[in-house]
Formats: structure tokens, sequence, C-alpha cells
């Protein structure tokens, strides 16, 4: 009888260890099984909430271009001569501009980036928003606080109003009297002057741009008109900037040519050309309408020979340009009541 | 054992519909997150759209190819809206809105007849052929010179600029 027991108990005592074991591989089972679904899950979502992060903030940045753009339009309306207007961003901000001349009219495509503090600083592959109607003059630049200034531009009649964005600080230094005058009627934080008589409004580590012969200048500037008809030797002439490279300007686009990197500055201002060629080309079937009306003009020869001229004309033929638009001005002055702009 | 078995089957079984609850649950919030930011894309979008034509409307107004002179607002030139209606398609691409018609106000046509047509009410500047667009507009004058007796006068009528964005359903 205690034998048979002391066998049960054997037995017994077997099979419990056998289901501790089973219970055992089970527990393990389940936990593995779970961490790994666990695991998994949970990278999932970090992905997710990654991916969804970096929608949202470029959703975030493809509407602060939009936001440029429709900020900058109030600086092209109306007949000032010069606006003036910043964009403050919460966080560091870089807005790229590019600029191409694929389509007729050419236009500037700016993408915005904003700093992060994860990963890289700045998100890639920003998306990019067109601006078709308008021509903005800068360089990649990033802070917080954007300058954005508009000058109207003229080639005989008004083609449209130049948008300039800087960050950067410039210094003027001894610029001719009507540059200077023009600088401070655009009050424009980030550029000074710094005029003979002493009055420095510069910041210390600004650009350095020189007017003349004067050397030792991150930027030159050299006015070249110096015939009769000239209203300043400044009316137009080449800018050289920190990497030697010459761009030619007349009128308002000194300050694009100042404040804008050469490839967009080339770009904006044959598209700008072609943008005048266009509105002569309006103006020259203007004139048939209003002499069906009696008011002939002598201007329509002009005005066709101007257009071709304008065409495929680039910073290079700025000086023709200058030229031709003066005698386009006086000769539309003499029209009288049917004058065509 | 057989039970043992079947008790760890279940387990697997429990564990297995819990995961699939989890993804299915995450899956919903997801759409939900989705749809939310959709809404707030299109909110926006709408927004700034709506913006961007009201912005445009005194840029359009003030640019050298429609507007009197760089010395008036909100004037147009007749000759020049006529002719620019003409080669209004060498400015494809150009515009940031979808659709631009300038009305005449008075004397009001009960048809709404494209220019150049006999009691015509608009000229279209541009259109984008674009669907689902909403018009924002300006009233503006709009002028032309007309030489009567010797004496050039300028002769102005009311008209409405209208600009068209597209718009998200």
């Amino acid at each position: 009888m205690i034998r048979a027991l002391r066998l049960n108990k054997i037995k017994f005592g077997r099979t419990s260890e056998k289901v501790r074991i089973n219970k055992k591989a089970q527990y393990n089972f389940v936990l593995i099984f779970a961490s790994i679904a666990g695991a998994m899950i949970l990278l999932l979502a970090i992905y997710g909430a990654v991916k969804a992060g970096g929608t949202i903030g470029k959703q975030t940045e493809a509407e602060l271009a939009k936001s440029i753009d429709i900020i900058t339009n109030p600086l092209q309306a109306g007949f000032a001569e010069g606006a003036t207007s910043q964009i403050t961003f919460k966080k560091e901000t870089r807005i790229t501009n590019d600029c191409n001349t694929n389509s007729r009219f050419g236009e500037n495509r700016i993408s915005v980036q904003t700093k992060s503090s994860i990963g890289d600083p700045w998100s890639t592959n920003p998306l990019e928003y067109a601006l078709n109607n308008k021509y903005l003059f800068s360089e990649i630049q990033s802070g917080k606080k954007f300058y954005v200034y508009s000058k109207p531009f003229y080639t005989g009649y008004k083609v449209t109003d130049l948008l300039f964005m800087s960050t950067g600080d410039y210094c003027f230094i001894t610029p001719p009297e009507e540059i200077a005058q023009e600088i401070i009627g655009l009050n424009v934080p980030n550029i000074g002057v710094k005029s003979e008589s002493g009055n420095n409004t510069c910041a210390e580590d600004a650009k350095k741009v020189c007017f003349g012969d004067s050397s030792g200048c991150d930027i030159s500037v050299k006015g070249e008109c110096n015939e009769v008809r000239c209203k300043s030797e400044y009316d137009f002439g080449f800018v050289t900037d920190e990497s030697g490279n010459k761009k030619y300007f007349s009128g308002n686009l000194i300050l694009g040519a100042i404040l804008s990197e050469s490839d967009i500055y080339e770009c904006n201002v044959k598209r700008l050309l072609y943008r005048s060629s266009r509105i002569a080309d309006i103006l020259s079937r203007k004139t048939d309408l209003m002499a069906m009306r009696g008011c002939s003009s002598l201007l329509k020869p002009d005005l066709d020979k101007f257009a071709i001229t304008l065409q495929n004309a680039t910073s290079a033929n700025l000086e023709t340009v200058y030229y031709l638009s003066n005698d386009l001005e006086k000769k539309n002055l003499r029209e009288g009541g049917c004058k065509l702009w | 054992m057989v039970n043992i078995r079947k008790k760890a089957d279940m387990k697997i079984q429990q564990m297995t519909f819990m995961i699939l609850f989890v993804f299915i649950f995450f899956s919903f919030a997801g759409l939900f997150f989705v749809s939310i930011q959709q809404g707030k894309l299109n909110e926006n979008f709408n927004a700034l759209q709506r913006e961007s034509a009201i912005a445009s409307v005194e840029t359009i107004a003030n640019m050298p190819e429609l507007n009197c002179d760089s010395s008036r607002t909100l004037c147009l030139d007749e000759d020049k809206i006529v002719t620019f209606a003409t080669i209004s398609k060498s400015y494809k691409n150009f515009w940031p809105v979808a659709s631009i018609k300038v009305r005449k106000v008075f004397p009001k046509n009960v048809k709404d007849i494209k220019c150049p047509a006999v009691n015509c009410s608009y000229y279209e500047i541009y259109n984008s052929n674009q669907t689902n667009i909403i018009e924002y507009g300006t009233f503006v004058s709009i002028c032309k010179a007309v030489r009567n007796e010797g004496v050039v006068q300028e002769i102005c009528e009311l008209g409405r600029l209208d600009l068209g964005v597209k718009i998200s359903g």
C-alpha cells in the first residue's frame, strides 16, 4: 500500500513538473508574441506620426509660400514710388527664390523651409510656389524677419513693380544724392546709408556697397550714363558682386542687381523686358482703336520697333532700352490729350 | 495535456483578436486624423484662394496691360480691354487667378453676352476653363479718350472687375 502510494506520488510529481514546464513555455510564447506585436504597432505609430508631421510641415511651408504671394500683392498696387513691408516668422525660416524663363513670361518659384530642431535642420524637397506675375529679386537667405520693398520699373511707360526681399544688412557708402534719397525714402531698416557728411545708419556687420571708383567693398556700383540726355550718372551702369559677376542695370533695377544673385537677376530682367514688349504691343494696337475716334497717334511705328527690340533683350541691352524709352516717353507727352499712357 | 493545449490555443486566439482590434482601432484613428487634416487643408486652401483673389483685384486692375495710366487706381482702359480680349491667349498661365471678366454695370443687360458682340455685357480677359470657381469683384471705371469737335474728352462708364478662383469642394 505504502509502496503504491509512493509510486503514485512519484507519478503525480512527474506530471506536475511537466505541467509547469508547459506553462513556462506558454507564458514565454505569449510574452514574446505580445512584445513583437506591440513593438510593431508602436513602430508603425511612430512612423505614421513622423510621416504625418512631415506632411503637416510641408503643408505649412506651402501655405507660407502662398501667403508671401498674397502679402506682396499690396506692394504692387497703386501709383506709389515705393513701398516697404516686413514679414516676421515665428521660427527661423529659409526662403529660396528661383527663376526660369521656360514659359513666355517666365516665373519666380519660391519655397519656404522652417528650421527643425529634430534631425536635418532644413526639410528636403520643399514645395515650390510659382509667382508668374511678380518679379522678386533676392538671394537664398534665412532669418526670422524679412524686409520686402517695391519700386516701379519703367520703360517709358510703367511695366510693373519690382519686389526686393532681404534679411541681411546692407550699407550704402557715400551713394549719390538721388540714390541716398531713394533709400531714405523707402525707409527699409536693413539698408543703411553712410554719407559724406558723416551720417551713418549702417549696422556693423552689414555688406558694404560702394559707388563709383571706391574699393574695399563687398559690392561695387558703377554708373555709366554720362551723356547730356542722362538725368543721373546712375541711370544705367553695372554692379559687381562678391563673386565678381557683372550685372548691368537701368533705373530701379539697381536695387535688384545689388540684392539678388546673378542668375535670378538676369532671368528677371529678361522676363521684365519681355513683359515690356507685350505692353508695347498692346499700346500699339490701342493706337488703331483711338485713331477710329479721331485720336490718332504717331507712336505706332516706334512702339512696334520697341516691342521687337525688347522681345529677346537681356540686361546687356539695357543701355539701348534706356535711350529708346526716354524717346518714347517724350513723344508720348507731345501727343497731348491723345497720349497713350 | 489536451486541455492545456486548448488553453494555449485559446490564448493565442485571444491575442490575435486583441492585435487585430488594436490595428483596426489605430486605422480608424488614422483615418479620422487624415479626414480632419483634409478638412483643414480644404479650409485653408479656400481661405488662401479667397485672400489671393481679394488681394489680386487691385493688382490686376492696376496692371499696365489694362489700366488707364499708372497715376490712377481702379481705372480700366476700354481700348486696352478690347485689345487684350483678342490676345489674352498669349497671357496664359500669367494670372494668379482662374478667370478675369470685366462687366459693364450700366446699362444692365438681361443676357450675359460676351464681347465683342452687339449689346454685349462682359469682356473675358482670361478663362482657365476650370470648374468650381467662385468670383470676387470690385467696381472700376472703364474709360476711353474721344475727340469731339477738336476737343479730346475722356468718357468713363461704371464697370466691375470679377476675378474667379478655384475652390475645393
